[in-house]
């Protein structure tokens, strides 16, 4: 994974990168806007982080620029503040992602890869996911594992999807509280950890191999291996 | 720099104003007496004239009867039909009527010789033997080519003194009224100014940080007293609003410093565990939940800020409140029955609001997450959401053990929490967000009375009072 890492604060520069290059990723680091911009619209990154407040450029202002040249690589942007709308305005300016300042390098590690490995049309659309043993028909909204239907509420089946779609990374507890929640806040219980819990009594203690497994201190990840 | 008391009463307001009352009333006295005087004056003046020319009529008619000569006999008196002066007096004090008959070359024939008036009709003045001056109406007409006749009547003695009493009341007027109305302005003046000294004096001892400076109150219960009511009421106002930032900021100072304090723990263990990864793991993680509380304290009271600032009434959208209640509740069951409590719900369907899809799903989940923390175990709690009249009534409980009554106004000040020790998690901020966004969408939010448990109300207007789209 290429990475372009657009961040003024040394110290936030340094912890990404250095949790990056441990991750065996590339990592680019240009400190303002401007050099931000410039360097993106070269096009060979994986996907770009932006700060929100640079030098130079502002950060939405750039990303902005960038979607209107047309540049679809992935965004995520980075902020300190927190406000509803600062949320909104990010997005709006074409960001795929938005994260909350200060946040666990195994958070934004988890939505890099699930914006980098992100496949828009085969995935967003197909009609059929499968992990493994176990099936997910979007046409008739059910699951099945080795041939056996799983009894899913709703919101257990809406989990397990994201999951899906994500095979093999990490989903966050936080990017759950955004995809299938809308939470732009984080609850004090244990909400994610209580209906994934649930979930995983449905889909993997029935049966001998576990599909779901936790990632300690950040997500949880679904494969077959 | 302030000016001297006096200068300042003397450029009040009050004092001005008094002086110009005065002014105007003077003004308008002086011209109520005057035009008593012209009019008076007229109306005698028209009355004599009449009783003159009556008299004139009737001389008349012994000169057309009986001739001139028996004219001028009958007004001889002590054998003199010419008066002298020294009768003048006498004739005037008994009102009698005056008169002078002149021949062709202005001779006197008959009567006073002084009766001399410059017109026809006129005012003349004489002088008595008794050097007093009196005024008297003349009228002169011709009785034939050669001779005229004058016709006098004294004036009236309380006329003469009327004029003389206006010119004197004027005066008196004018001496008076001025330096009065000024007295009056002044010591207005300067007793308003010294009530409004001492309200003033108050206040600014508050500006200058006395906080429980209280404007002074006397016990006549007029106008200064009810200023210094207000200004009173406003000061407690604000003390206790002071008094509240206070327990705020200890409230923020404690309930980041326990967290930072935990974590420096854990980095004290670090250091001591540096050979055990397994015992440095464990601290780490527990380090990181207690920086995780910290972030949601400020998370909280940036949001509370936040909503209390209105911005996010701009972003408003027609949303299904009871679709939104009901899958919240589906979310937060499970949730409650792993805490041993058992939540039922009860959601009137298509009920819909004007807000913010984002601020609503954390007030159901504040209040849900209340009950997660503080109903006993075993607990049964519900949610409802149905009309009543205009709004949508959100009700959330739980059947124990509640709240004290004695905390029923506090619970939802900002970092208020029943248990003072802050020995359980939650940072006091939940119940005070979820007021914000209740009147944030023109709700409120209660706590009903006289319940087993805790039974949280909140009502949010619908849409056009209807709740549809």
């Amino acid at each position: 994974m290429h990475v372009l890492l657009v961040e003024d604060n040394e110290e936030t520069a340094e912890f990404i990168c250095r949790g990056l290059t441990e991750a065996g990723e590339a990592v680019e680091h240009v400190k303002d806007g401007k050099a931000g911009l410039v360097a993106a619209a070269g096009g060979r990154f994986d996907v770009l982080i932006f700060d929100r407040l640079l030098p130079e450029m502002e950060g939405a202002a750039a990303v902005r620029v960038l979607r209107q040249s047309g540049v679809t690589t992935p965004i995520i942007m980075l902020t300190a503040l927190s406000g509803i709308e600062d949320r909104v305005e990010g997005l709006e300016a074409g960001a795929d992602d938005y994260l909350v300042k200060p946040f666990a390098f195994a958070e934004l590690y988890a939505r890099l890869r699930a914006l980098a490995r992100r496949q828009p049309m085969a995935e967003e659309e197909a009609v059929r996911l499968s992990v493994g043993d176990m099936i997910l028909d979007r046409t008739t909204q059910s699951v099945t594992r080795n041939g056996v239907t799983l009894d899913l509420l709703p919101r257990e089946y809406k989990i397990l999807e994201f999951m899906m779609m994500h095979e093999g990374q990490v989903v966050t507890r936080t990017m759950l509280l955004e995809k299938i929640w809308g939470y732009s806040f984080d609850p004090k219980t244990s909400l994610v950890q209580t209906h994934v819990s649930r979930l995983r009594s449905k889909v993997d203690k029935p049966f001998d191999r576990e599909l779901i497994k936790t990632v300690r201190g950040s997500g949880y990840v679904l494969s077959a291996s | 720099m302030s000016s001297p008391p006096a200068r300042r009463t003397f450029s009040s307001v009050i004092f001005l104003r008094a002086l110009g009352i005065g002014m105007i009333a003077l003004v308008l006295l002086l011209t109520f007496v005057w035009s008593l005087e012209g009019i008076t004056r007229a109306r005698v003046q028209a009355a004599m004239r009449a009783e003159i020319e009556d008299q004139a009529y009737e001389i008349e008619e012994i000169y057309r009867l009986e001739g001139l000569g028996e004219l001028i006999d009958s007004a001889r008196r002590e054998g003199r039909a010419v008066w002298p002066r020294e009768w003048l007096t006498e004739a005037i004090h008994e009102e009698d009527t005056l008169f002078r008959l002149t021949g062709d070359e202005g001779q006197t024939l008959a009567g006073f010789d002084d009766l001399d008036p410059p017109e026809d009709f006129a005012t003349i003045e004489l002088l008595t033997d008794e050097n007093e001056i009196v005024r008297i109406y003349t009228l002169r007409f011709a009785l034939n080519d050669n001779a005229d006749l004058i016709i006098g009547r004294p004036m009236p003695f309380e006329l003469q003194d009327f004029r003389g009493m206006a010119v004197f009341t004027s005066l008196l007027l004018v001496v008076l009224v001025l330096p009065l109305s000024g007295v009056i302005g002044y010591s207005l003046s300067a007793q308003v100014g010294r009530r409004l000294g001492e309200l003033s004096t108050s206040v600014a001892a508050v500006g200058d940080g006395s906080i429980d400076q209280r404007a002074p109150l006397s016990d006549r219960d007029d106008e200064f007293d009810r200023v210094s009511g207000d200004i009173n009421s406003m000061l407690d106002r604000i003390g206790t609003l002071t008094r509240n930032i206070r327990a705020v900021s200890v409230g923020v100072a404690h309930d980041l410093k326990t967290p930072v304090s935990n974590v420096g723990g854990r980095l004290q263990l670090i250091e001591r565990d540096i050979e055990n990864p397994e015992a440095i793991r464990t601290h780490l993680e527990k380090a990181d939940a207690y920086l995780g509380t910290l972030l949601r304290t400020l998370d909280a009271i940036l949001r509370l800020g936040e909503v209390e600032a209105g911005r996010r009434k701009a972003a408003f959208e027609t949303l299904d409140i009871s679709a939104l209640t009901e899958d919240l509740s589906e979310s937060f069951e499970p949730v409650l029955a792993d805490a041993d409590k058992h939540l039922s719900s009860k959601v009137t369907p298509h009920l819909w609001v004007e807000g913010d899809r984002d601020l609503l799903t954390q007030m159901i989940t504040n209040l849900l997450e209340n009950v997660a923390e503080h109903a006993r175990d075993g607990a049964s709690a519900w949610v409802s959401l149905k009309r009543h009249e205009r709004c949508a009534l959100l009700v959330v409980g739980d059947d124990g053990p509640g709240i004290p009554e004695t905390f029923r106004d506090q619970i939802f000040d900002r970092f208020f929490r029943v248990e003072s020790s802050r020995s359980s998690p939650g940072n006091g901020l939940g119940l005070s967000l979820v007021r914000a966004i209740a009147e944030l969408h023109g709700g409120t939010v209660s706590l009903r009375p006289d319940q087993t448990g805790a039974v949280f109300e909140v009502e949010i207007p619908l849409t056009g009072g209807l709740g549809q789209p």
